[in-house]
């Protein structure tokens, strides 16, 4: 049974972004996918893109993968970016859809998220919940109450050293020696940034009153050579998660489940519920 | 519900850009003014080169219309409507497969299955279909995604300059020598790799897109792994990017790369079990297995009597 259509969201400041729309018109759920340093809108999330369309549990949820340049750009930009994303698709979901939607599926011109799951991994996930940041303290929106945050292998505390270059190598173990000569930590991300303080510090005021600035779901990958893992202020104990024995692959494959590794999707699915 | 919305959607999406609408304007015009042109245009470059940037241009805009109708063909295997007699679409598709010209260069110079299966079943001759398997995957699902990664990896300015140097093109003098020279030294590749956009040459460019084009065929099996269920899909897939997993110097070229670069960046540790796995999936990838299917298919229905 197909559940869901595919179309593309060639939106400014996005880069290949697609949709996977519900064509039940009962949809009210929507999971948000964001990428990392690195990434992409489909690669990182390999195969959630083939897994959900076909399971009953996401018969009513839109699949969005957003896509952004996860290199270039600061973490503030790329999180108001994505905050005029959300902001749009939560204003203009109905618009967004049936431009990929057969007439028979069409939403309502009044259509609305009640949910709206955002999935991040690595940068994703401290540029998902900095957008959330700005939807509540500084530029407050309705629809941020609505969200959930599901993280994969956030870099909310920082990367390692100049290991981080690595993520972009397709988890290529690169020797110590030559990381350390050549690669650098995006500033923005380098363990006790302004940026990454700036959000822990947020999140640590706010998230007693606005409980969704915290995590309903974290995944550490076991071990992680790219990201400092530890608690943060508002998220839950961590689930760990270990797609191999090495951990600069660990942290590029915790967000791609496979036949031989369903858990990222299973983790998912319990979400969704 | 895969419906003709779809199909206008993907036909924007794969047969509307200014290479596809170059090629089909210039195929229009030469079939109607000089049937003979368009013949030596799209010649075998085996008996005669093709060197005229003008000649190469309008090579390079049919090759990209023969991957938009590679990409339909697809789309039709896996259940989008084929549009009807009386559409424009339809004559158009029709036209351009059938010349004489365009035949010759796309199954006999330069053998491409997918376009050949759309011809045949645009003339009615055969029309192939995959159903999806209950609780099976959703073979629509698969085929966007692996239609999406195509694009991307078409999209990825490192990779195409590191295919081109593959195909043994040279940009400002520099070609797959220098590339093989750049990978094979650790301290060369890793400068290389973290240099800011400004400052890279084309074999940084390509350097790059070695390390991305491995992790795309990864991609790419992942897919075609997850297409299992339904050979012909796997086979009519594998046969989109086959052009780089069984072109022969390709097939030799890349693990070489490979085997230079991930030595380099991984060290003697880590590198052999790291160029071995990569390895493994470029040998997959380049397995004639995926070929049969649809080659199959297609080869049975040409043993097939005509009608007269």
């Amino acid at each position: 049974m197909k559940n869901h259509t595919w179309g593309a969201l060639s939106l400014a400041r996005t880069v290949d972004s697609f949709a996977l729309w519900a064509e039940r018109p009962t949809a009210k759920t929507a999971v948000v996918f964001v990428h990392g340093f690195g990434g992409s809108a489909q690669a990182t999330w390999s195969e959630f893109d083939t897994l959900a369309p076909a399971d009953p549990a996401f018969a009513n949820v839109d699949l969005i993968f957003y896509g952004y340049d996860g290199k270039g750009p600061h973490v503030t930009e790329s999180s108001r970016w994505l905050f005029d994303f959300l902001d749009l698709l939560s204003s203009h979901a109905a618009t967004l859809a049936n431009a990929g939607l057969v007439a028979e599926a069409h939403r309502d011109p009044g259509f609305s998220y009640e949910r709206i799951v955002l999935v991040g991994h690595s940068l994703g996930a401290v540029v998902a919940r900095n957008a959330l940041v700005l939807a509540t303290k500084y530029w407050p929106r309705a629809w941020a109450q609505r969200c959930e945050l599901v993280l994969f292998a956030p870099a909310h505390l920082g990367s390692r050293t100049s290991e981080w270059a690595t993520a972009v190598l397709s988890g290529i173990p690169v020797i110590p020696a030559l990381a350390q000569m050549f690669f650098k930590v995006p500033a923005d991300l380098a363990v006790g940034s302004q940026v990454l303080a700036n959000l822990r510090s947020d999140v640590d005021s706010l998230v007693p009153e606005h409980p969704w600035l915290g995590a309903r779901l974290v995944v550490e990958a076991e071990p992680d050579h790219v990201v400092m893992n530890g608690a943060y202020p508002g998220d839950p104990y961590p689930e760990p998660l270990s797609p191999s024995t090495n951990g600069f692959r660990n942290h590029i494959r915790v967000c791609k489940p496979s036949p031989a590794f369903p858990r990222p999707f299973e983790i998912l699915r319990g979400v969704i519920g | 519900m895969i419906s003709h919305h779809q199909l206008d959607v993907l036909v924007r999406e794969v047969l509307e850009s200014k290479s596809c609408k170059r090629a089909s304007d210039g195929i229009a015009v030469l079939l109607e003014q000089n049937p003979a042109h368009l013949a030596h245009l799209l010649r075998d470059h085996e008996v005669e080169q093709v060197e005229d940037w003008k000649e190469l241009q309008f090579r390079d805009d049919v090759d990209t219309l023969l991957h938009g109708y590679a990409i339909l063909e697809i789309g039709f295997l896996v259940g989008l409507p084929v549009p009807s007699e009386e559409r424009g679409l339809r004559r158009r598709m029709a036209l351009e497969l059938g010349a004489v010209a365009l035949r010759r260069y796309y199954e006999r110079y330069y053998p491409l299955r997918l376009p050949e299966a759309l011809r045949l079943r645009l003339d009615g001759e055969l029309a192939l279909r995959v159903e999806a398997t209950e609780g099976g995957p959703d073979p629509e699902a698969i085929f966007r995604s692996f239609v999406t990664a195509v694009r991307n990896r078409r999209d990825d300015d490192d990779i195409e300059m590191f295919l081109w140097f593959l195909d043994d093109g040279f940009e400002a003098e520099e070609g797959l020598p220098d590339l093989r020279a750049l990978v094979a030294s650790p301290h060369a590749l890793a400068a290389s790799l973290a240099k800011p956009p400004v400052l890279k040459s084309p074999v940084d460019h390509a350097a790059a897109g070695l390390l991305r084009y491995v992790e795309y065929c990864g991609r790419l099996l992942g897919l075609l792994e997850r297409a299992a269920a339904y050979p012909l899909l796997q086979s009519a897939l594998w046969h989109l990017e086959s052009y780089w997993f069984s072109h022969r110097a390709a097939s030799e070229r890349v693990p070489d790369l490979v085997t230079r670069a991930i030595g380099s960046l991984a060290g003697a540790e880590d590198g052999p079990a790291e160029v071995e796995e990569r390895h493994a999936i470029l040998r997959t990838l380049a397995d004639p297995r995926f070929a049969r299917p649809l080659a199959d298919r297609l080869d049975e229905d040409a043993t097939k009597p005509r009608r007269a």
